[in-house]
């Protein structure tokens, strides 16, 4: 039979019965599983392992890789959603629901914890989701709830020594962050806090004495601090605390160990950067943007979301260019930005997202029969809606939810 | 389980070093350079001469698609079976069966490989690297330094 005789000819030994020279598409299908450290790493072990993200296959098997990866918290997640009803008004409250399933479209309400069972108005989620399934609340940026609504675990963290200490009532800037230290098994929070004076200055010039605080004093110093579930108490944070965020562009994420924000600086022109803060050793430090950000960009759409186990930098020139999508290799490190996608989407998608969720989806709110909740899909590339009961009100926050069981030493209040 | 287009029972693969595996249709068709060939005939049996894969090296990936191929077998066993899999190899063995996967056309064997050895590659020196895929580096010494400088923070 000819076929037999073609196929022992295609399966004729080589030279040696098997060698171990590994070819380049085969090397390249390890290396698009590795981190992006050790792929820089490994570009100086031979030429032709350099400049891998110019080569289009093997940028579209790190894609592949970098979606389909498997990264266990962000099995069974859910999408934590808050409904604000009545924004803006006496009446405004929150309602919480979990969202899940394969297109989302199973909707459970969340009751709140005590603390906020009568008033659900002003509420903030911190940060970017659940840590080992506990959340972050506060309100009116007082008090500071930790929340397990899966166990009903919750805490009230207690109010820090310089709060209402007069004549300076504490004013928190909306610089908030939650994480968690995995070396001393502990939950943070770290927040900024400014001050205004108890009673106006104008009180004092006109009873012509001389106001008991010093301007300068208060508004320079803006005195950050962290916030320990183990000792249950705040400290202030005195080294290397950054003076000169005038401006978070958008939530907190959360990723091994460090709080990330973006954050931008004056005067003159405008500085922006990754703000981070080391929760284990306790310090801040930067990432300046990646090196393709340029004027061009407008600066206003800027975005950070967890993608996939990733800081990722969510970009995009004008309202309706396509969004350019960078990883994070090593927080510190500017040329360790990795531009992974460059997503075309249509102009009724708004910018910047709300949200990543599991496995490589974009949550954003699109302009298509009022304002509707959608996500896009990284490896289809396909734009989806939610279910219609799901509409895309602006005021809405989302964060990834997973359920956790296991009670947390110090959370039950 | 019957192949779908032939009535055969039982492929015979021979491997490099002479030795020979019965095994069942269902087993092979995840080897694709194999089912392509036995899609050809019309034989009630069938014996393939695999002269780049060695006996031990075809057992091993005759071994991984019996368990996968298993429909009895969870999830979690599957896993475990995977993890004990990766484990009792050494490197070669990891390459070997890299490029035995690549010669038999086995996508998601290969792609299991790969990340068996990205996991033992992962966050190891570039020497480490070289010596593994035992590969010469072809830069100068100039080259290397100027190229490692400008990736400086991957090596910290």
């Amino acid at each position: 039979m000819s076929s037999k005789s073609e196929m022992e000819n295609s399966m004729a030994p080589t030279n040696e019965k098997v060698n171990k020279y590994i070819p380049n598409d085969l090397a390249f299908s390890v290396l698009s599983k590795l981190s992006l450290k050790s792929l820089k790493r490994f570009e100086c072990v031979c030429k032709s392992w350099t400049l891998l993200f110019e080569n289009p296959n093997f940028v579209s098997m790190y894609r592949n890789n970098f979606i389909s990866s498997h990264i266990s918290n962000y099995d069974d997640t859910s999408l934590l959603l808050q409904e604000i009803i009545s924004p803006f008004t006496k009446e405004e409250y929150s309602m919480f629901y979990l969202l899940s399933g394969e297109r989302f479209e199973n909707k459970v309400k969340l009751d709140l914890p005590p603390p906020f069972y009568e008033d659900g108005y002003d509420i903030k989620i911190l940060g970017s989701g659940s840590i080992n399934g506990t959340l972050c609340l506060t309100q009116r940026n007082t008090p500071f709830v930790l929340w397990n609504p899966a166990n009903e675990e919750f805490k009230v963290i207690p109010l820090s020594p310089i709060e209402f200490v007069p004549p300076y009532p504490a004013h928190f800037w909306d610089r908030l962050g939650f994480g968690y230290d995995h070396i001393r098994d502990d939950y943070k929070v770290i927040r900024n806090v400014g001050f205004y004076p108890l009673i106006e200055s104008t009180y004092y010039s006109l009873l012509q004495v001389k106001q008991p605080w010093n301007w300068e004093d208060l508004s320079d110093d803006p005195i950050w601090e962290l916030y320990s579930l183990r000792s249950n108490s705040w400290k202030k944070l005195d080294a290397n605390t950054p003076r000169d965020i005038w401006e978070i562009k958008c939530d907190q994420i959360y990723m091994d160990g460090i709080c990330h924000w973006w954050g931008g600086e004056q005067p003159e022109i405008i500085k922006e950067y990754l703000v981070s803060f080391d929760l284990i050793d306790e310090v801040f430090f930067t990432t300046p943007m990646p090196s393709y950000m340029d004027k061009k960009f407008y600066s206003g759409l800027v975005h950070l979301v967890m993608l996939n186990g990733s800081v990722a930098f969510i970009s995009n020139y004008a309202e309706t260019t396509p969004l350019h999508i960078s990883i994070l290799g090593e927080p510190g490190v500017k040329e360790s930005w990795t531009k992974l996608y460059i997503v075309d989407l249509l102009p009724s998608v708004e910018r910047p997202p709300i949200e990543a969720g599991n496995k490589g989806i974009i949550l954003f709110k699109r302009e298509i029969e009022g304002k509707r909740l959608s996500w896009f899909d990284l490896n289809s590339q396909m734009i989806e809606e939610f279910d219609a009961d799901i509409d895309g009100k602006w005021n809405r926050n989302i964060v990834i939810y997973k359920k956790n069981l296991i009670p947390t030493e110090g959370l039950n209040d | 389980m019957a192949a779908e287009k032939s009535s055969i029972k039982i492929i015979t693969l021979i491997a490099a070093d002479g030795s020979v595996f019965e095994v069942e249709p269902n087993i092979v068709k995840e080897m694709k350079t194999v089912q392509s060939y036995i899609d050809e005939l019309d034989q009630n049996t069938v014996s393939i001469p695999l002269p780049n894969v060695f006996g031990n090296d075809l057992a091993m990936i005759i071994e991984y698609c019996k368990k996968h191929a298993s429909e009895e077998e969870t999830k979690e066993a599957k896993e475990e079976f995977d993890f004990e899999f990766v484990k009792r190899m050494k490197s070669d063995d990891k390459l070997r069966l890299l490029q035995a996967a690549s010669y038999l056309n086995m996508e998601s064997f290969l792609q299991f490989m790969a990340k068996a050895i990205a996991a033992e590659i992962e966050n190891q020196s570039v020497e480490f690297v070289r010596d593994y895929f035992q590969i010469e580096s072809d830069f100068t010494p100039e080259e290397e330094a100027e190229l490692r400088k400008e990736n400086e923070w991957a090596f910290k």
